[in-house]
């Protein structure tokens, strides 16, 4: 078997300092494996975003250890967390976050800014787009698409660089039903056919089923689930 | 981030937000302006008023002005020094580590007059009361542009004479006061001051009708002849000699001569100041004029020259340049002023954009953007809005200067030393005042840049 995806020890964050410091997570441990879909539910506010910003290397005042493929996370620097953002992991938060000003091509190709990317941004943001379903969409602008079409834009950015992991923070939050399974459907795919870690955020019992793995949260701590 | 990358989201971020930049690049474009405007201003100013009027690197010492001598001293004939500087003060002086060159100048120390311009301006005109003195033919030799050379005549020898037609029709006969047989001459050289041909072009030549005096036509072969009354004037007759009269030709304009007369070759003035008035006057120079190795010098120079009992003859180009320099450092702090509400309009509207732009930077975050990418952004963003306001203004600048000239050239009335243009923009004025707005634009975004460097992406992107 390969290295985890992630390996996490004892993860605690803390919010806030003395009478008004809360923490969020409480001593997390716990295993990613690549090609498996991932879900991490719990009820509002304890802290399932919280521990998506640290896979995500976005958070780096946790206490514990995170390591991503054996590499410890604390000891990289900001920069090398940047890098390692936009070499091995994409993002697909609730709310798409397109940038309404770009068309879909170049939202999609938004990755290429801020990393080196062999080819041509153009023809790479076509490819990921017809693999996410959205091929001919490629001009139009962010809101003349459905939600469950942007959402596909999303996970399209996503893939842009191929990362080895995708950490999606509530992506059915804003779908209706069909939309939703479309976008479960997909994230699957991506973890069985490219082997990728997925890794999702959800309420929804039906994502949660489809996933291979459920991790529940509740106050910050893990409740040991089938 | 590659440049590209850079300049591909500064590109994206300008249309997008073009209008609301351009209202804060304004200040910075009226600023630049203003300082650009007003220092060319200056430096126009300047150029003319010490370039042509009154120059800078070079300093005139004469006597200091004494009381009037009591009627004791007069009666008694003591106290009264001769009249000029000491031969070794002026050895002194032109030794001094400052001073480049030193040319003594010598007074007429007898009534002149001087009557001609036919040739040119169609009637003789003159005045029975001359101002005129001798300068060395060195000091003057660049500012000849004509063939004729401006120094002593008499220097190449001259066949004997007595009276003016034993000579040559253009010759004289240079015949002095107490002697017996003369000397056949060339007309004496003269020159005139720029100024003084402005003053009859200006002045003189309107009111009288006459045609302005071109300097081309003033300096061309030849020149102009006409005819020295030495010895005698309005204002009575000279000390000792015989008046006589005696041909000139004027040779040149330069600006070391007399501002209102005519200046001649030294070794003339020695040699006529002993005839009418005596030894003295031809030994000791009414004034010396120093030229100064640079700008810096010209205050030591005038301190040793106190040393000497000398003063400066003239303060003028002094008060200038600091009158002048003063006005730029005024104007340059409305300028300032402007620029600094331009600055202040920069990091608000910046401040509006970085927070509007809250997700957009925490999503550039999470795709792998490193807080200094973001710094990078914002500040390129300042550096563009700096440079568009700054080069539009500087460019402002120019296009006013050049419809002011106009408008001084057809409607301003000529006047002496009137420019043709009242601006000076050199390069290091060009691209400083453009830096300055850059530099402005920057500072007022540095606010903006903290903030959009320290948005925490998880935070920024909340829950979703
Ligand atoms: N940046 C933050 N500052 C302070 N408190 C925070 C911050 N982020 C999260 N929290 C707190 O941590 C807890 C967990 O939040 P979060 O991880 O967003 O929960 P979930 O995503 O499960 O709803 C919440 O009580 C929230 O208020
Ligand atoms: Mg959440």
């Amino acid at each position: 078997m390969s290295v985890p995806a992630y390996e996490l020890q004892a993860v605690s964050r803390t919010f806030g300092v003395g009478d008004a410091a809360r923490r969020a997570l409480d001593a997390v441990s716990l295993t990613i494996e690549a090609g498996e879909v991932t879900a991490i539910t719990g009820p509002s506010g304890s802290g399932k975003s919280t521990l998506l910003a640290i896979l995500g290397a976005l958070d780096a005042g946790y206490v514990g250890r995170v390591s991503l493929q054996g590499v410890d996370l604390a000891s990289l620097d900001e920069r090398a967390r940047a890098r390692l953002r936009a070499q091995k992991i994409g993002f697909v938060f609730q709310s798409f976050h397109l940038l309404a000003h770009l068309s879909v091509r170049d939202n999609v190709s938004v990755p290429a800014l801020f990393a080196r990317s062999a080819g041509d941004p153009a023809s790479r943001a076509e490819e990921v787009l017809a693999r996410v379903g959205l091929p001919g969409r490629s001009r139009d602008r962010p809101d003349a698409l459905s939600g469950g079409q942007r959402q596909r834009v999303a996970i399209a950015r996503a893939l842009f660089a191929s990362p080895e992991i995708l950490l999606c923070d509530e992506p059915t939050g804003n779908l209706d039903r069909a939309s939703s399974a479309e976008i479960v459907a997909l994230l699957v795919r991506e973890a069985r056919e490219r082997g990728r870690a997925v890794v999702v955020v959800t309420h929804d019992p039906e994502v949660s089923s489809r996933a291979d793995r459920e991790v529940s949260l509740r106050d910050g701590a893990l409740v040991e689930a089938a | 981030m590659t440049p590209g990358a850079l300049a591909l989201l500064v590109r994206r971020e300008l249309s997008r937000s073009g209008g609301a930049l351009a209202t804060a690049g304004f200040g910075i474009l009226a600023g630049t302006f203003a300082l650009a405007f007003f220092v060319a201003l200056g430096l126009g100013a300047r150029a003319v008023l010490l370039g042509d009027v009154f120059p800078l690197d070079r300093v005139e010492l004469e006597p200091e002005a004494r009381p009037e001598p009591g009627l004791l001293a007069l009666l008694t004939g003591r106290g009264k020094a001769p009249p000029g500087i000491a031969p070794e003060a002026v050895e002194r002086l032109s030794r001094h580590p400052g001073v480049a060159a030193a040319y003594p100048k010598l007074k007429f120390a007898f009534p002149s007059g001087a009557f001609g311009g036919k040739e040119i301006i169609g009637r003789d005109v003159g005045t029975h009361e001359m101002l005129a003195d001798g300068v060395a033919p060195a000091l003057v030799a660049p500012d000849i542009k004509g063939p004729t050379p401006f120094e002593d005549p008499l220097a190449r020898g001259g066949a004997a004479c007595s009276v003016d037609s034993d000579c040559a029709s253009s010759e004289y006969c240079e015949l002095p006061s107490d002697a017996a047989r003369g000397q056949c001459s060339a007309p004496v050289p003269v020159i005139v001051s720029p100024y003084l041909v402005e003053i009859f072009n200006k002045g003189i030549a309107p009111a009288h009708g006459l045609p302005q005096l071109g300097m081309t036509l003033v300096t061309r072969a030849q020149g102009v002849t006409f005819r020295l009354q030495l010895g005698v004037s309005m204002m009575g007759a000279a000390k000792r000699g015989k008046s006589r009269d005696v041909k000139a030709r004027l040779v040149g304009v330069s600006r070391s001569a007399l501002d209102l007369g005519a200046t001649l070759p030294l070794p003339v003035v020695e040699r006529w100041n002993r005839e009418y008035f005596g030894p003295e006057a031809a030994t000791r120079p009414s004034s010396l004029l120093l030229r100064t190795k640079t700008a810096a010098d010209v205050a030591s120079v005038v301190q040793a020259g106190a040393a000497e009992g000398l003063v400066a003859r003239d303060s003028r180009a002094r008060d200038v340049s600091v009158l002048v320099t003063s006005t730029i450092a005024l104007l340059s702090l409305v300028a300032g002023t402007m620029l600094v509400v331009g600055a202040t309009n920069i990091a608000h509207t910046f401040r509006m954009l970085v927070s509007e732009r809250r997700r957009e930077i925490g999503l550039y975050r999470a795709l792998g953007a490193t807080p200094g990418d973001i710094r990078a952004w914002v500040l390129a963003l300042a550096v563009a809005v700096g440079v568009a306001g700054g080069l539009a203004g500087v460019g402002l600048a120019r296009v006013a200067a050049w419809l002011v000239d106009l408008l001084a050239a057809t409607h301003l009335p000529d006047f002496p030393f009137k420019p043709a243009s009242f601006f000076l923009f050199p390069a290091w004025l060009v691209v400083g005042a453009a830096a300055f707005g850059v530099g402005f634009a920057v500072t007022g975004a540095l606010f903006a840049v903290r903030r959009a460097v320290k948005i925490d992406p998880m935070e920024a992107l909340g829950s979703g």
